[in-house]
């Protein structure tokens, strides 16, 4: 039998055709120490997933190695800082922000919310200090060429329109007899009563406007006065009132979000702290040939191809890259590599040489805008220090995207600067710096977040999620949610889950 | 019974196929490290990344072509996202750079990992081929004298989407590429996407 195929590859083909039982994906992270002499692991791509491999399985006793095609760790999260190199291909550049600790922009991951129980716990272990990043702000503002003029307004004011119009709508339902066939008539009561609350409701059931929205009068010394309402039909006509509000609901963005204190990329440090296996800059895997006794890959490093031999490969790369690597695996699985597409995530980035959006009241928080720079982003940070960095511009949708990745650098600054002047008063003048990292474009990633392939999602994924021979496919790509770290770190657990199965199978 | 599962299963297990049959690798200096990233290794392409294979081009077309990028004959249409990812690389090159990639590349090793991909009738590609042959070659191998590319070191899905480009006028249609201009007026010829798919599949018999 083993002459046939090598025992790994029978017990993986048993996997692949679900006879044996394997761990589940999601399973926490349970691996066993090292034992016997197959203890080299090599380890494709020093990202998020690459990196947690490499932590957890030298931990057990395992000799990990990891090959990185950049100039740095941490594939897309990237924090940058003053003179730090942007990699796009065809514009290299150099961030010029000032020189100051306080100055940093996180172009990749940005967030984690109190549910991504894996990247948090890695934080903690890893001495990595959080501190709340408000997510939201009901000072911050939502802007729409198409209604009110173009006017921004302020999100708690769309926020509280939004509520005392439904509820309004909620009341005639009632009184129009709309409810009877769902609620009883002592229902329908509390369904007042709370609609009344809900919508800040006059006692006839009318929206007239809330002070919660703000006050037109001084509100200390004075009663307050509700601002004006705004137009329920002119919101209607526009979509980003949608994102205003909602955003918040999304349960990756509710509020409060972490980051690290100083930067995303603290997290990349904390891990290369805790690591001591060799990583290998700018070494680019060329082949991958996964064999019955382990894996022989081939790197270009320095101008000359190395080859590195191992027992087990954890592959980070970018799916779409495989198809230019060569490989000997099957066709299936190259097939599911190949499906993946490259997403076209962007920010911008402004240094403002003062922080204006605190006069407006805002403290952190988004403003939204239907102009294709989509989201403005004020720092939570440093608050009331002199200068600040806000994000211009953020997308990830081709039509947003492709008109800027076509852009010289000068000119996507120009662009995002002159859309962040219809939502604040001389904007363009508080700039003094920008970068843009369009990630379709920046070298050795080439795309922001993998996509998949409509229709095929559980085929690819069920591939994925399992190994082929010693070869493990990792990152946030291998999941239902990429572009998040918490996905790197989910699919790298599930990998070495895995890992420890097979291994503890092959030694029984 | 675990044991009997086995038995079953190692039956339509192959040994893996090993990579030995490919060309052997060549070092890459580590200025030209960057075009593998979307090329590939060893510059055989990546049909996923829409990169076309560049190993064993001769100079002179890779020269023609990154000037053609350089003087936006290329990379400019708004429609040719592939293009426009190529456009501020080789707008970065200098003339003396271009001159020495295009050398590097030619003296790259043939890339042997080509499969079929597009379908096509390929008796039918066979008699409009001999339109393409009076430049290209009945061999395909190209004619540096007129500028028109080998056809045969490309994977057949690039040669499928140049020839809809020139048909489309994604590519051909700027002034001053005169090169450019001379195949989209020759993909005139054709009176349908399926004409290109039989040229390719017959390319693909060659």
């Amino acid at each position: 039998m083993a002459s046939i195929g090598g025992s790994t590859a029978v017990l993986n083909t048993a996997h692949a055709l679900g006879l044996v039982d394997s761990p589940a994906p999601g399973k926490p992270l349970t691996i066993k120490p090292a034992s016997g002499k197959q203890k080299k692991i090599v380890i494709l791509g020093g990202g998020i997933a690459g990196l947690c491999t490499a932590y957890e399985l030298e931990r057990v006793g395992y000799d990990c190695t990891i090959l990185e095609a950049s100039h740095r760790i941490g594939g897309r999260n990237l924090t940058l800082r003053h003179g730090d190199f942007i990699d796009e291909l065809g514009r290299p550049n150099y961030c010029n922000f000032d020189e100051d600790p306080n100055l940093y922009f996180n172009t990749g991951p940005a967030r984690i919310p109190g549910h991504h129980r894996r990247l948090l716990g890695y934080c903690k272990t890893l001495g990595v200090p959080l501190h709340v990043r408000a997510n939201e702000s009901r000072l911050a503002y939502c802007h729409d060429t198409n209604a009110f003029g173009g006017k921004p307004i302020r999100i708690g004011q769309v926020i509280s329109d939004t509520r005392g119009f439904l509820s309004e709508l909620v009341q005639k339902g009632v009184k129009a007899d709309a409810f009877d066939q769902e609620l009883s008539k002592d229902d329908q009561e509390r369904l007042m009563a709370f609609s009344k609350f809900f919508g800040d409701l006059k006692d006839n059931g009318v929206y007239e406007g809330t002070t919660r929205a703000g006050s037109k009068t001084e509100r200390m010394l004075d009663h307050s006065t509700p601002t004006d309402t705004l137009n329920f039909k002119e919101m209607l006509k526009s979509n980003t009132w949608w994102s205003a509000v909602f955003a918040s609901e999304h349960y990756d963005w509710a509020a409060p979000v972490m980051e690290p204190i100083g930067g995303m990329d603290r997290i990349v440090a904390g891990f290369a702290r805790n690591i001591k296996s060799p990583i290998y800059l700018q070494s680019q895997v060329q082949s991958i040939e996964v064999l019955d006794d382990g894996v022989t890959v081939t790197y270009l490093n320095k101008g000359k191809i190395k080859t590195i031999k191992s027992d087990y490969c954890f592959n980070n790369i970018p799916a779409y890259f495989m198809s230019g690597i060569e490989n000997n695996l099957s066709k299936p699985y190259t097939d599911a590599l190949a499906s993946m597409e490259r997403g076209h995530l962007f920010k911008v980035a402004f240094q403002m040489k003062k922080r204006f959006w605190e006069e407006e009241g805002i403290y952190g928080g988004i403003s939204y805008t239907n102009q294709n720079i989509s989201q403005l982003w004020y720092p939570s940070h440093d608050i009331h220090t002199e200068k600040g960095i806000m994000l211009g511009a953020y997308g990830w949708d081709t039509d947003r995207a492709l008109p800027l990745e076509a852009m010289e650098l000068d000119e996507r600054l120009k662009y995002a600067a002159s859309q962040g002047d219809k939502i604040h008063k001389n904007y363009s003048s508080y700039i003094e710096a920008g970068a843009s990292v369009m990630w379709a474009r920046m070298n050795h990633m080439m795309g922001c977040s993998a996509g998949l392939p409509e229709g095929r999602e559980d085929e690819v994924l069920s591939r994925l999620y399992k190994p082929e021979g010693r070869h493990f496919m990792i990152g946030d790509q291998v999941s239902r949610h990429s572009g998040w770290q918490e996905a790197a770190l989910a699919s790298a657990h599930n990998a070495m889950n895995q890992f420890s199965h097979m291994v503890t199978e092959k030694n029984a | 019974m675990k044991n009997s599962i086995f038995v079953v299963v190692s039956i339509i297990v192959t040994s893996w196929v090993s990579l030995a049959k490919a060309e052997p690798f060549k070092d890459v200096p580590e200025k030209y490290r960057v075009c593998t990233v979307c090329h590939g290794a060893q510059l055989r392409g990546n049909e996923v990344t829409k990169a076309p294979t560049l190993a064993t081009l001769p100079a002179w077309y890779i020269e023609n072509q990154l000037i053609g990028f350089r003087n936006e004959w290329r990379g400019k249409h708004p429609e040719d996202y592939p293009g426009s990812e190529m456009y501020p690389v080789a707008e970065s090159l200098s003339e003396k750079e271009i001159s020495k990639v295009s050398k590097f590349i030619e003296a790259l090793p043939k890339s042997n990992k080509h499969t079929q991909i597009v379908k096509g009738d390929s008796a039918k590609g066979k008699e409009l081929y001999a339109t393409c042959a009076a430049c290209h070659g009945a061999d395909a191998q190209g004619n540096e004298v007129l500028s028109a590319p080998p056809l045969l070191v490309q994977g057949d899905w690039y040669i499928k989407q140049q020839l809809l480009n020139f048909k489309n006028g994604l590519r051909g249609k700027v002034s001053d590429d005169a090169r450019g201009a001379t195949m989209a007026a020759a993909i005139t010829s054709l009176n349908s996407d399926s004409d290109i798919d039989d040229i390719v599949a017959y390319l693909s018999t060659l």
